[in-house]
């Protein structure tokens, strides 16, 4: 029989949410517009495009075609990566570790050989050498294991041809430490901000409503009856 | 009419420096229809608080329905339905909505509910009004509303806290002849109240509060003839020296 009182409360919340529009608005406009006031204060909206540092450490020993050339320069092109040259991996890996810069891109010694290959039989995948870009990222940057990766794979794709299905490439890119790439949506972004404005409102609305109560004998009525205590 | 549903010995309520209650004892018998007169402040609502479980007495004792009111108060409230002074009801529900509220919060089957919704809605002529929304209700509507709401139930022992104030007489009237009717049904019924002549219209005995003190207990007749007055109002003057209200 409890969950007849129950019914009662919670039908009598929603005729009052329906019937007294500022319940309404608290509910519903208010979060939105909260969300978005403070999203413009701490968001950055229209902050234009973030860059993220990367290290590129060049092994190609191609001659006739330096397609590592042509790859160095589509990154740079992209304008989200500021590409910075390293002599060797250790000295790009020292500047990774010190956070100078978020990824390390390992450019493989037979880079130009396989994009030669590639363009002397494109339609062949059989006759391509395949060569593997390493990528080194910063473990402990969520924007650059996030955002990094697929800007290099779209640049080896597009340097490959233009195809944009990166199966026809003969470039491989491999994520050679050990980071765990998490894809987050946009709703595990969202999700604990949202579940804090709706608590915050939640814990004002019944501080309101037992307020409201309180001021006019509501919470009296109830009390003089412990079915109604046991309710609320 | 012997066996006693209030029983109230010596009892004392302070709020810091203030005496609300000053030493109370009396008895009030199953079916009896009893009235706590007094002025504004006198002690009558913290009188029905204690006896419904609300607040707490500083000393003395008290038992309603055989039950004490400091150790028993879930027993009491299965047996009790109050009218409190403040209109507690809900504005955005309309009259019939606030009545099933607390219809269903009283766990009454569907059946009876209904039943004893258009039955006392109809009693306290609201029924034209039951589909409006309370908001819009008349003071007086509100407060026969808020009656209702204290006895949709069917409680044996009713606190009626001021049903009348600020009512019309046309609205009084209909309370009191609700109330007479409650009556009929061997309720228990505590009244307080300010005015003098609806005691005496509908009180088998009534107290006299004043000060936190009970100065008169007995029968309006037995009041009027003992002080030699014509009616309770002028007991009260008899008794204090005041009037119970002063003119507006």
């Amino acid at each position: 029989m409890k969950l007849q009182r129950v019914l009662a409360l919670t039908k009598k919340e929603m005729k009052k949410t329906v019937r007294e529009p500022a319940v309404l608005f608290m509910i519903f406009l208010f979060p939105v517009v909260f969300v978005f006031a403070f999203g413009a204060s701490f968001g950055g909206v229209g902050g234009g495009q973030p860059v993220y540092q990367v290290g590129v450490v060049n092994m190609d020993e191609g001659n006739s075609v330096n397609a590592s050339q042509i790859f160095l320069t589509a990154l740079s092109d992209t304008k989200i990566l500021n590409v910075q040259s390293y002599v060797d991996n250790q000295t790009a890996q020292n500047a990774l570790s010190q956070g100078s810069i978020q990824a390390v891109v390992i450019i493989p010694s037979d880079f130009s050989q396989s994009f030669a290959s590639y363009q002397a039989a494109p339609n062949d995948p059989n006759a391509w050498t395949n060569a593997t870009v390493s990528l080194y990222l910063d473990k402990g940057s969520l924007v650059a294991t996030q955002a990094v990766p697929p800007i290099i794979q779209q640049v080896l794709t597009a340097i490959a041809g233009q195809s944009q299905q990166a199966s026809l490439s003969p470039f491989r890119l491999e994520t050679a430490s050990l980071v765990e790439v998490k894809t987050q949506s946009a709703l595990d972004f969202m999700a604990p901000g949202m579940f804090t404005f709706a608590s915050i409102f939640l814990i004002m609305m019944v501080a309101q409503s037992f307020a409201t109560d309180r001021e006019n004998g509501m919470i009296n009525a109830y009390a003089s009856h412990r079915r109604h205590r046991q309710s609320l | 009419m012997n066996e006693s549903a209030i029983t109230v010995e010596n009892l004392v309520k302070k709020f810091e420096d203030v005496t609300a209650l000053d030493g109370i004892s009396l008895q009030v018998e199953k079916g009896e229809l009893f009235g706590l007169l007094g002025p504004n402040g006198a002690g009558k609502t913290t009188t029905i608080n204690i006896l419904c479980g609300l607040t707490k007495p500083t000393s003395g004792a008290a038992k309603v329905g055989g039950y004490d009111v400091q150790k028993e108060t879930a027993k009491i409230k299965e047996l009790i339905g109050v009218c409190p002074q403040e209109t507690a009801i809900y504005p955005y529900l309309t009259g019939a909505e606030n009545v099933e509220l607390f219809g269903n919060l009283h766990a009454m089957d569907k059946d009876t509910l209904k039943t004893r919704r258009a039955m006392l809605l109809e009693k306290m002529g609201l029924t034209g009004d039951a589909k409006r929304r309370a908001e819009k209700y008349s003071g007086g509507m509100k407060r026969r509303l808020s009656l209702i709401l204290a006895l949709i139930h069917d409680p044996q022992i009713a606190f009626l806290d001021e049903p009348t104030v600020a009512m019309d007489p046309q609205s009084r009237h209909a309370v009191w002849d609700f109330i007479k009717e409650l009556k009929k049904e061997d309720k228990t019924i505590i009244l307080t109240t300010h005015y003098m002549e609806e005691a005496e219209e509908l009180c088998d005995r009534v107290g006299i509060i004043d000060h936190g003190k009970l100065i008169a207990l007995g029968t309006p007749q037995e009041l009027i003839s003992k002080n030699k007055v014509k009616n309770l109002e002028e007991v009260f003057i008899a008794l204090t020296g005041r009037k119970i209200r002063e003119e507006v």
